[in-house]
């Protein structure tokens, strides 16, 4: 614990400590310019993408990432492979979660408000894309359908980390185990359902070597099922799990009180803004785990 | 998250530029709380940071010392009531809290604190649990 005021800055230790970090900080979470636990998250990735080349090479005349998430992978991946680099698409960065509940008109626009295909580059290439993790599959399947209808003659896909297959209780929003899409099919049923002629994810050794953390200390929960700490029974988890009526159990004394009819852990009918859950699509047509920002701010005074 | 102690700096400000630079942690709300060590002020809204500040925003914001926000929704819904730095307290003494990272006990808490609160409070835990001298947890 640190605490600064007028006395300057002093720190205290709590309890012991017992770090299991997020791996996935290195995958995808982290500005590339940020140093954790003493290893450049960009150079990181960069040799997530040279073991990617090692363990999935391919005959290809160009790598290109899905930017920006993709690049320090795809660099990586074009140095060990030997095959150009080159930048196939172009990213508006503009586009944020404005405005995630679009029309239908504007949702058909899809993956192509966010990302557009240089034509000149892709015509006629056997392309290595790039990209750092598949989750439920659509943004890929957008990607490969439109990098084909620009001219490209071969997709082969590689992600920088292995299959997203379990939920994460400690800070990243990913989508329930049977939106993801690795959770019931396997790689080849995955490469034939977003429509690539080949895909290759890196193995969890790869991905974890590349951090150049000992594996005790990293939590790769998402990936292997395996969480670092145990887990509350069922129901007492989740992004709703706060807007439930008090007392979820019998632990509380006071909240709901007896008369009340409503059952335990049922939303309160008036109390709480809608839980977002429900299905908010943003300009990919996706579910997004960012939640109705927009979409509620239309229902506050 | 960011937070700064300086007094004779613009705190507000340069919250800001830090929540700038932690956009990537998290684009759904954004919120600074500063205090003079007397009052607290909380600005927070939907939206990237720098759709919720603007030069009148930040001019409001007065004091040395601050605590910013951007928040990515994991437990508790993508609302303004849970938008943080979370504002509460007692007679006496108010807190501002900006939080990161999951309790996963967080239902067992909140439980907890609300057996031990006249009227119990709803949104984040951490909005539940301010650090104030009213509430001791059971022996």
């Amino acid at each position: 614990m640190i605490a600064i005021d007028e006395d300057g800055l002093r720190s205290q230790r709590f309890a012991p400590a017992a770090p299991h970090g997020c791996v996935f900080e290195y995958v995808y979470l982290a500005r590339p310019d940020t140093t954790i636990a003493g290893r450049g998250v960009h150079e990181a990735r960069v040799e997530m993408g040279r073991t990617l080349a090692r363990e999935h090479p391919v005959e290809a005349d160009m790598v290109m990432p899905t930017p920006e998430s993709g690049t320090p992978a795809a660099i990586g991946y074009a140095q060990e492979s030997g095959i150009p680099y080159g930048q196939g698409l172009v990213k508006n960065s503009y586009v944020g979660r404005t405005f995630i509940a679009p029309s239908q008109t504007i949702r058909q626009l899809g993956i192509r408000l966010k990302l557009n295909p240089l034509r000149e580059v892709i015509k006629g290439k056997r392309l290595v894309v790039v990209d750092d993790t598949i989750v439920r599959g659509n943004t890929q399947r957008a990607l490969v359908r439109m990098l084909r209808e620009a001219g490209a003659a071969e997709v082969h896909v590689r992600i920088s980390a292995p299959p997203v297959q379990w939920p994460c209780f400690f800070g990243i929003d990913f989508p329930t185990r049977a939106e993801l899409i690795a959770t019931g099919l396997a790689v080849e049923e995955v490469c034939t359902s977003i429509g690539a002629d080949s895909l290759g994810y890196i193995s969890e050794e790869g991905m974890v070597a590349a951090t150049r953390q000992p594996p005790e200390r990293l939590c790769t929960a998402c990936f292997t099922g395996v969480y670092p700490v145990a887990m509350p029974e069922d129901g007492r988890l989740g992004k709703g799990v706060l807007e439930l009526e008090l007392p979820l159990g019998g632990g509380g004394r006071g909240g709901g009180g007896d008369s009340d009819p409503r059952a335990v852990g049922e939303r309160h009918p008036h109390r709480q803004a809608p839980l977002v859950d429900v299905p908010v699509l943003d300009v990919d047509g996706v579910p997004t785990s960012a939640g109705g920002g927009a979409a509620e701010a239309v229902l506050r005074p | 998250m960011f937070g700064v102690w300086a007094p004779g700096e613009d705190v507000a400000k340069l919250t800001y530029y830090g929540l700038y630079a932690l956009q990537h942690r998290g684009q759904e709300s954004a919120g600074i709380a500063t205090s003079d060590g007397k009052r607290l002020l909380v600005y927070k809204d939907m939206g990237l940071v720098s759709q919720v500040f603007d030069e009148r925003s930040l001019a409001s914001l007065t004091g040395h010392l601050a605590v910013g926000h951007c928040r990515y929704s994991t437990t508790g819904g993508s609302t303004w009531e849970n938008a943080q730095p979370t504002l509460d307290g007692h007679d006496g003494s108010t807190v501002a809290l900006a939080h990161n990272g999951n309790l996963i006990n967080a239902a067992d808490l909140r439980d907890l604190v609300a057996g031990h609160r006249v009227e119990g409070h709803r949104g984040e835990i951490a909005r539940a649990t301010p650090p104030t001298p009213r509430w001791s947890p059971p022996s």
